[in-house]
């Protein structure tokens, strides 16, 4: 029968397709420690829920021999599939076809893929592992950067958009995972840079491993391009179902809600903060003392940890919180954390999570180096996407809150819906020392024993200023709270905030302090 | 609660107060800030010499040619910034610059 052959013949035509590029490629890339693009994808998406697209493309150059060449899929691997039984859009680019090169046709492939997660409102997960634009290709590979980058930009703030590094992403490729909200990096495999190894060492004779200029580590810790650090691409996938077990499928929808759960015995909320505003500790104890299940799970977990930002749950609604790392540089808040917190922030906003901030933070970092930097703009940015956000927000000052921290760490005055205080707290100017040096300058400076004078002044201060209750007297906290209490005070202000409707001027769009 | 390999703590001074804690490595790292020296010409950005026009010891008015710079594939002549003598030419033809490197001094 016809159909029959007809049948047998599309399986053969898919089989080969399937090979991508062939056994010998497979292996290479095998070798190298990596999966290949179907099998990342499979191993991301619900069981038997892959369905391909455009399997059947042909890329259209026609110069250096190009017509005589054939390229499987043109080097990506596109569709829909399930994540907890719920749609999303996924490519995988093939390193084994060409080495994932982006020609043309192999963009149009993604971009028809992200029209449809746009028009679908659902979740956008780009696998990247390409040696970036095929060359024999020409200005049609830049046209097809450009149509993804754009997309990538209308799409920003209405779905998630998840980048996995499993490859080379080199040159003007690096722009569609900086565009996008969540880039998870692996260990030995992911590698992204604007110029490589190769360019610097012919313009500058530097020489350095591709390793340590665009390796994983580079980008967890120094650069801060990615959210997500893994030892293994299986980690990996591990953490891309874990953040969207957190987050919602577009930003008309709230997150998925979990069954209530309490935090682990094991944190003791009152035992965490030192009563010495001098000594560290780790507030990510404290956010675990809070959260169900003591699961919280951060982002950007090594870049700019004096900031910490991440997710967790109260009673199995998701929270976005930000908390400044008294055990890293003191909690300053400095260019690199503004910039990792503002971000935070807005996704929060964009995606309808709820804001949670606890405060302990000493001030601005000082030095010349962070001027020079701009902290002055960086540092703006939090005070931006903290005033511009109209989802619960909610400040718990655990210890110190001094000056422009204060200011910018969600407060009052930028509108916060609740604020709450340990009863240990100082929320003052600026820290005893410095003011008590400013205001009684004359009196330490004509005293005996100015020393001694000073300690005294200081002492004055600290007990007349250095509390919560100044501020509280005049409304800027709503509420001074024992330790213990603050998971039931801050449930409790989530739920009365759940039908909360804030607005903004209508505007094109506002000018935060890129 | 979370364990870690413990790292020992440092003081750091913030709103005139003194707090103990942990210095991340990008803040260890920080170079120092220097002022800039007129007299010293530095390569503004990586690139090569591609032709040296300047001899030491001689005398040379604001505006006059010193090298060619060749950066970002882009020619550029660097000119004397106010009269005075060249002390010191510390590059030669075809030398791979990087960013601030030292290459005319100015007596």
């Amino acid at each position: 029968m016809a159909l029959t052959r007809n049948i047998l013949d599309l399986r053969k035509r898919k089989q080969t397709i399937e090979k991508g590029g062939g056994d010998k490629a497979i292996q290479k890339q095998v070798s190298m420690g990596k999966l290949t693009a179907r099998e990342r994808i499979l191993a991301i998406v619900d069981e038997d829920s892959f369905n391909e697209y455009d399997m059947f493309v042909e890329h259209q150059a026609r110069d250096f021999d190009m017509d005589k060449k054939v390229l499987h899929g043109d080097g990506v691997i596109t569709g829909t599939g399930t994540i907890f039984g719920r749609p999303v859009c996924i490519y995988a680019q093939d390193f084994t076809v060409a080495g994932g090169s982006l020609g043309l046709m192999h963009a149009r492939k993604i971009t028809k893929m992200m029209d449809h997660a746009l028009k679908l409102r659902v979740p956008l997960i780009g696998i990247n592992d390409s040696g970036g634009a095929r060359i024999q290709e020409g200005v049609n590979s830049l046209a097809g950067y450009g149509e993804i980058f754009f997309r990538n930009t209308l799409a920003s703030g209405v779905i998630p958009q998840l980048s996995v590094i499993l490859g080379p992403c080199a040159g003007g490729a690096v722009y569609s995972p900086a565009l996008t909200d969540f880039v998870f990096v692996v260990e030995n495999i992911s590698k992204m840079f604007i110029t490589g190894p190769e360019v610097i060492k012919t313009v500058l004779g530097e020489e350095i491993s591709m390793e340590d200029l665009g390796g994983a580590k580079v980008h967890s810790e120094i650069t801060g391009n990615a959210h997500f650090y893994a030892l293994s691409e299986k980690e990996c996938f591990k953490q891309i179902k874990e953040l969207l077990s957190f987050i919602p499928w577009n930003n008309g929808e709230k997150a998925r809600s979990y069954p209530a759960k309490k935090p682990k015995r094991g944190y003791k909320i009152q035992n965490i903060v030192p009563n010495d505003p001098s000594q560290p500790y780790d507030v990510r104890d404290v956010i675990k003392s809070l959260v169900d299940e003591s699961y919280f799970f951060e982002v950007m977990e090594k870049f700019a940890p004096n900031i910490v930002i991440g997710f967790g749950r109260l009673e199995g609604d998701t929270i976005g919180f930000i908390a400044n790392q008294p055990k890293y540089l003191a909690g300053v808040l400095d260019c690199d954390s503004s910039d990792k917190a503002a971000r935070f922030i807005r996704y929060c906003d964009a995606f309808n999570i709820p804001i949670i901030t606890l405060e302990d933070m000493p001030g601005y970092l000082p030095g010349v180096d962070q001027e020079h930097m701009g902290v002055i703009r960086h540092g703006a940015k939090i005070l931006y996407s903290y005033s511009e956000a109209t989802v619960p927000k909610i400040t718990v000052v655990l210890r110190k809150a001094y000056g422009g921290g204060y200011i910018a760490m969600n407060s009052r005055h930028l509108r916060a819906d609740f604020m709450f205080s340990w009863p240990n707290a100082e929320i003052a100017v600026m820290g005893p020392e410095g003011a008590a040096n400013i205001i009684f300058r004359k009196e330490i400076m004509n005293a005996e024993d100015p020393d001694k004078m000073r300690k005294l002044k200081v002492k004055e201060y600290k007990e007349k200023f250095a509390n919560p209750y100044v501020a509280a007297a005049k409304g800027y906290i709503d509420s001074v709270i024992e330790p213990e209490e603050t998971r039931k005070t801050l449930i409790h202000a989530v739920n009365v905030s759940k039908n909360k409707h804030d607005g903004r001027p209508k505007k094109k769009h506002g000018l935060p302090p890129f | 609660m979370t364990k870690e390999k413990k790292k020992r703590n440092k003081s750091l001074i913030v709103s005139g107060q003194k707090f103990y804690t942990q210095l991340t490595p990008k803040f260890e790292s920080r170079t120092a800030w220097e002022k800039a020296n007129p007299k010293h010409l530095r390569a503004i950005i990586p690139g090569n010499i591609e032709d040296i026009v300047a001899v030491e010891k001689k005398r040379y008015k604001k505006g006059d040619v010193l090298l060619t710079f060749k950066a970002m594939k882009m020619l550029n002549t660097v000119l004397m910034p106010f009269s005075g003598v060249v002390k010191k030419i510390h590059v030669k033809k075809g030398d791979v610059l990087t960013k601030n490197q030292l290459m005319v001094e100015i007596e």
